[in-house]
């Protein structure tokens, strides 16, 4: 099956639609009107009441069923260069949050760490990097767990300032400069720590050449040196970002840049500027940054962005986990398919899995393409 | 202060950090995030002290594109410029980069000895262009247009008419091959403001707008479209002018590579296929291009238009950004983004690129040969090499 396909917004949604259609085919344009939130998710894919949560799930499936569409991804990802990790249906791994809080995953970056039992640790923080509070985070680990979690601190590097975030100290740590400073400081912090435990550094370790450095890492330290991820903008979602992005230019893909205002059930898309493209089919991967297809207007108005209509009012920032969708919003000829968070009363901000999400309805959206297109046959 | 929409609506994502190339290349810069909304922030709570660094954006305007809620973060950075304090040699320097329309006229400057620069703040090292060696040729052509044929326009920006008349003399040849009449405008040398906007001269943006306006207008009126052969130039002239100076042109304003793409037959296409290309063909859209149109366009006019599939040079910002590579300050950060595009060559190579002062940047940190499509098209269809 070829043909043209249209697949607006290039978050998680909108590149996993353009990669599933291209390896099916299909000449595949990207129209997007901002950047997409890969950047503010790590890269781990996770239900996260377990256990039984994917039972709960608006599009009902088995474990097993979820964890071979997750197989899926790994394939994928491994195209680009990220390895990805996956655990099977009898265990639930989980890995530490910046807090110190367990997350239950069953798939994540190889840079990130997650264990099947918890364990104890050596946590290292950086100082002058404000999202890692590693007295906070240690402390609470301990309280979760009841297992160890030693404190390292490390110094600040010469030249940095108060501009630095996790993008920076990533970019710093690409430079041999960077490196340097990160391997003398660890092999420092380390000296007086026991030498089997698993150490645990928070996700700066580079944005190009991060599996060299951890390997790098591990081996000065002795032991396994992996990633926690940190609050947004999250380097493991910009890592992802740049090489899907890549790895889909490469095998064609046309990126567009516009702001489409209008859908046409025929498949037609028009953006602000006037420019017209027609596709066999659409996916509508708007979601945004705001999760559930919402945005925020001024004036604290939430508008689905997906038929543009008000559905409810924002008072505080926890009420938009009470806005999702009832229903697929299609739009009637079932050449326009909604993917992404935008679907059933799902709600990733609430419940935090996202990535289900995303994987689950590009699935089933492309299921429902397949269907479409033997019936026209 | 300029009217802005979304101007206050920033969610503190970051996004943008994420997109900026000179956050990545560059350890002092603070991003766009703290230079655009959160000094906008403070500035209109009364604090209008500029933060250092803030001249060091190149105005690629990725960060406004990547942003989720539409804050026009570059034009925010714009006004920080307004207020950061500069020399009266480097006033003058900026002031002479940022009046491109003047150097088009007298292109033959750029052969003065480089030292002289030097003491007010120009690069010794950034390699400048060389004066179009068939300069006004367009102008000298006798022949008048074809009434019957539909009459479009060519936007001649600055660098193309003091630096690369072969670009507007190739893209003359593509629009009269798909039976249009072109016409080059305006007659007179004009800048659109982009450099002087870039710069944070608002004030001389706008005028320098206005101006260019007026001659534009005159010479538009019955055109089907004015085709721009720089990308930084067509956004301005199709979104910024209407949006920031309320300038508004009745004929619709087009980037060469879509209009091409708009008009083009399958047999003119395969008439430029036929001349065979060893050379491995890397399309970079300009930032702004990519910001305004998508790096999608020139992807699928070469694709159509080469035997082989092209590929795209994986850099963000190659670090011309128009006058920002001359400036003596900004010479490391424009090297290092440009070098990004020499480590992803692989072998022999011709870049194709919708700028031209991106163009040279590139062939000098790059070493290969990098020209507009239109120059290149040109030359496919007259079956010649296109020569160093």
């Amino acid at each position: 099956m070829t043909g043209n396909a249209i697949v607006i917004g290039r978050g998680p949604a909108g590149l996993l639609g353009a990669s599933l259609l291209r390896q099916r085919g299909y000449e595949v344009t990207v129209i997007a009107d901002g950047q997409g939130t890969l950047a503010m998710w790590a890269g781990d894919f996770s239900f996260i009441r377990a256990p039984g949560a994917f039972e709960t799930f608006p599009i009902q499936r088995s474990l097993t069923h979820w964890l071979g569409a997750f197989g899926d991804v790994v394939g994928l990802f491994a195209n680009f260069g990220v390895a990805l990790e996956r655990f099977d249906e009898k265990v639930v791994a989980r890995t530490v949050t910046a807090t110190g809080n367990l997350r239950p995953t069953f798939l994540v970056p190889s840079w990130q760490y997650a264990s099947l039992e918890p364990e104890d640790l050596i946590i290292v923080g950086v100082d002058g990097l404000a999202d890692s509070i590693v007295e906070a985070q240690a402390a609470n680990y301990r309280a979760q767990t009841g297992r160890q979690a030693i404190e390292v601190r490390l110094a600040r590097p010469s030249g940095w300032d108060e501009s630095w975030g996790a993008i920076r100290f990533a970019s710093y740590l690409d430079t041999d400069a960077g490196l340097t400073w990160l391997r003398q400081e660890l092999i420092k912090g380390l000296r007086s720590c026991p030498r089997d435990l698993a150490v645990i550094v928070p996700q700066i370790v580079g944005l190009e050449r991060t599996t060299y450095l951890l390997g790098r890492l591990s081996e000065d330290a002795g032991r396994t040196v992996r990633e926690f991820p940190l609050l947004s903008p999250s380097v493991g979602g910009v890592r992802i970002r740049d090489r899907w992005e890549q790895l889909l230019r490469r095998d064609g893909v046309h990126f567009i840049s516009g702001h489409v205002v209008k859908v046409t059930p025929a498949a037609t898309v028009t953006t602000a500027d006037g420019r017209s493209f027609a596709g066999d089919y659409v996916l509508l991967a708007t979601g945004g940054v705001l999760g559930g297809g919402a945005r925020v207007t001024v004036d604290g108005a939430i508008i689905d962005e997906l038929v543009n209509r008000e559905i409810g009012q924002m008072h505080s920032i926890n009420d938009l986990d009470r806005v999702g969708h009832d229903e697929i919003d299609c739009l009637g000829s079932g050449r326009v398919l909604a993917i992404g968070r935008a679907l059933g009363g799902w709600n990733p901000n609430r419940d935090h899995n996202g990535g289900a999400m995303v994987v689950g309805s590009v699935r089933m959206a492309l299921g429902m393409i397949e269907e479409d297109t033997r019936a026209a046959l | 202060m300029q009217r802005f929409d979304f101007e206050d609506a920033c969610i503190k994502c970051a996004i943008c950090v994420t997109a900026c190339p000179v956050y990545r290349v560059d350890q002092q810069f603070p991003g766009p995030k703290a230079l655009g909304p959160d000094w906008y922030r403070r500035f209109q709570a009364g604090d209008d002290e500029a933060m250092d660094h803030v001249n060091d954006c190149t105005f690629c305007q990725l960060c406004e594109d990547a942003c989720p809620v539409g804050v026009p973060i570059a034009h925010l950075i714009a006004e920080h410029k307004q207020h950061a304090p500069k020399s009266t040699r480097l006033m003058l320097r900026d002031y002479l980069l940022t009046h491109p329309q003047w150097l088009a006229m007298a292109p033959g400057l750029v052969k003065l000895p480089k030292p002289l620069g030097v003491p007010f703040g120009v690069s010794a090292t950034t390699q400048w262009p060389s004066p179009s060696p068939i300069k006004r040729s367009y102008r000298q052509r006798k022949v008048q247009p074809d009434k019957n044929k539909p009459r479009v326009g060519i936007f001649v920006d600055c660098f193309t008419r003091g630096f690369d008349s072969e670009t507007l003399t190739g893209a003359m040849a593509v629009l009269e091959r798909l039976g249009f009449a072109p016409v080059a405008l305006p007659a007179a040398s004009h800048c659109c403001g982009a450099a002087a906007y870039a710069s944070g001269l608002l004030g001389e943006a706008e005028r320098t707008a206005e101006v260019t306006y007026r001659a534009l207008r005159r010479g538009a009126a019955h055109l089907e479209a004015i085709v721009t052969l720089n990308a930084t130039c067509d956004d301005t002239l199709r979104i910024e002018w209407p949006r920031y100076f309320g300038l508004e042109l009745a004929t619709p304003i087009v980037p060469f590579v879509e209009f091409v793409l708009d008009h083009a037959s399958p047999g003119f296409f395969s008439q430029l296929r036929a001349n065979h290309q060893d050379e491995v063909l890397y399309t970079h859209a300009t930032c702004r291009s990519k910001v305004a149109r998508g790096e999608g366009s020139l992807m699928s006019l070469i694709e159509r238009a080469s035997e082989q599939m092209p590929r795209i040079l994986e850099i963000n910002c190659c670090g011309a950004a128009g006058s920002y590579a001359f400036k003596s300050e900004h010479t490391e950060v424009a090297k290092a983004l440009g070098r990004r595009a020499s480590e992803v060559i692989d072998g022999p190579g011709i870049i194709l690129t919708d700028s031209g002062t991106c163009a040279i940047h590139l062939e000098e940190l790059t070493g290969h040969r990098t020209l507009h499509p239109a120059r290149w098209m040109a030359a496919q269809l007259e079956h010649s090499a296109v020569l160093r």
